[in-house]
């Protein structure tokens, strides 16, 4: 009987399941994800379900043939970019960088955890969640350290939900409120033929840049290339919503479901979820600075409260730098310039994850 | 510890230069865009 063989690591899980579910349902943390994770972690949990059995369980076979023959991140991308607009990022193409400033917190994050003791591949895994990316972190986790997945997922996305309380304090330690109250010049309009091109070319030079970032950068511009080009509405709408919604729901339930007692129970999580929060921390500082260094050699000066929104919570973060700069200045309306950057931020962390990719495999 | 310096530079370095070419990319593709709309409407 199933209630005879419970341990006390279950009964802690279940637990960890319950807080989750909580938080997505009474707290709106994320719940798209943090609801299946959360469920996941409470089945995964209880005995002798055979449920996550090698070569038998049901959600085994979601994790297997959707996360680790590397299906579902790259098919949640193609959602994204459908529902992308690059339009403020390709108004004013300098705010690509702030995507990149951003992505240093990832490397930061990378080396912290490499004096600490994680091995290249767990400190990768580890320092990616300063990308902010949930699919991106579970991508990686998935090749470099699958028995990091469910803890660098639920620390992904409880930070990303908790971006307007990170954030914040780190943008007004590193500026100034005269910065913050800067007034951006209005950008240009980006004709669509620009919009429809520009998903071609950057799969282009992206991949070539960095081959192995192909899988994710594929994908994501491909939808974007379906919204944008206005010829394939149906595959659009169904990139955007039924193959988003119904991969999110196998995504969740897998993550949750690696989160057993004996994978989870273990010292390294305290250090996932300290180094997780570290990591969103340095990126966003790493985003504000690179900003500021922008604006040595800018006439037109760029408020550097968007370099916060390099970190992509897309589009959490840009709210927050909004939100923040108008604190400033009441009259100031960042958000469309954040998003700029704030969507860079993605293209960086699929590069950021490339790159480890290339090196780590 | 050397080979995780080595990634971090390489990292970061690698983000900048695919984010460097995409910038280039981006403002070629606004230029030959705007360029032929000109030519499209005298």
């Amino acid at each position: 009987m199933g209630l005879l063989a419970v341990t006390p690591g279950m009964v802690f899980m279940w637990v960890v399941a319950g807080v989750l579910l909580y938080l997505a349902i009474a707290r709106q943390f994320e719940p798209l994800l943090l609801l299946p994770i959360g469920f996941g972690i409470l089945v995964a949990n209880l005995p002798l379900t055979g449920l996550m059995e090698p070569g038998e369980g049901l959600i085994w076979r979601f994790y297997h043939y959707g996360l680790q023959w590397e299906v579902i991140p790259p098919v949640i991308f193609l959602g994204l970019g459908a529902l992308t607009d690059f339009g403020p990022m390709l108004a004013r193409p300098s705010l690509i960088f702030l995507g990149a400033g951003a992505q240093v917190g990832v490397y930061v994050t990378f080396f912290i955890a490499r004096l600490l003791g994680m091995s290249l591949p767990e400190a990768a895994t580890t320092g990616i969640i300063g990308g902010a990316d949930g699919p991106t972190t579970i991508y990686l986790a998935t090749r470099l350290a699958p028995h990091m997945l469910g803890s660098c997922a639920v620390a992904a996305y409880s930070y990303m939900a908790l971006v307007p309380i990170i954030q914040p304090p780190v943008m007004k330690l590193l500026t100034t409120q005269a910065e913050r109250a800067i007034v951006m010049k209005k950008s240009r309009k980006v004709p669509k033929v620009e919009r429809i091109l520009f998903p071609i070319v950057a799969t282009l030079v992206t991949v070539l840049v960095v081959p192995a970032s192909a899988p994710l950068m594929v994908m994501f511009m491909l939808g974007n290339l379906f919204k944008e080009s206005g010829v394939v509405e149906r595959l659009s709408g169904a990139a955007q919503n039924e193959l988003m919604n119904i991969v999110t729901i196998f995504l969740g339930l897998s993550v949750g479901a690696t989160m057993n007692a004996a994978t989870f129970l273990q010292p390294k999580v305290i250090f996932i979820f300290l180094l997780g929060l570290t990591a969103f921390a340095v990126s966003t500082a790493s985003g504000v600075l690179f900003a500021k260094f922008m604006n040595l050699f800018l006439k037109d000066k760029i408020n550097p409260l968007i370099g916060a929104a390099g970190v992509s919570a897309v589009p959490m973060s840009a709210r927050v730098v909004h939100q923040v700069g108008s604190e400033a200045n009441k009259k100031n309306y960042l958000l469309m310039f954040a998003m700029g950057p704030n969507i860079a931020g993605v293209i960086g962390t699929i590069l950021a994850a490339g790159v480890f990719l290339s090196m780590l495999q | 510890m050397g080979e995780a310096l080595v990634i971090f530079i390489n990292g970061i370095l690698g983000v900048f230069l695919g984010m460097s070419v995409l910038y280039g990319a981006m403002h070629l593709l606004a230029y030959v865009v705007k360029r032929a709309t000109k030519e499209e409407t005298p």
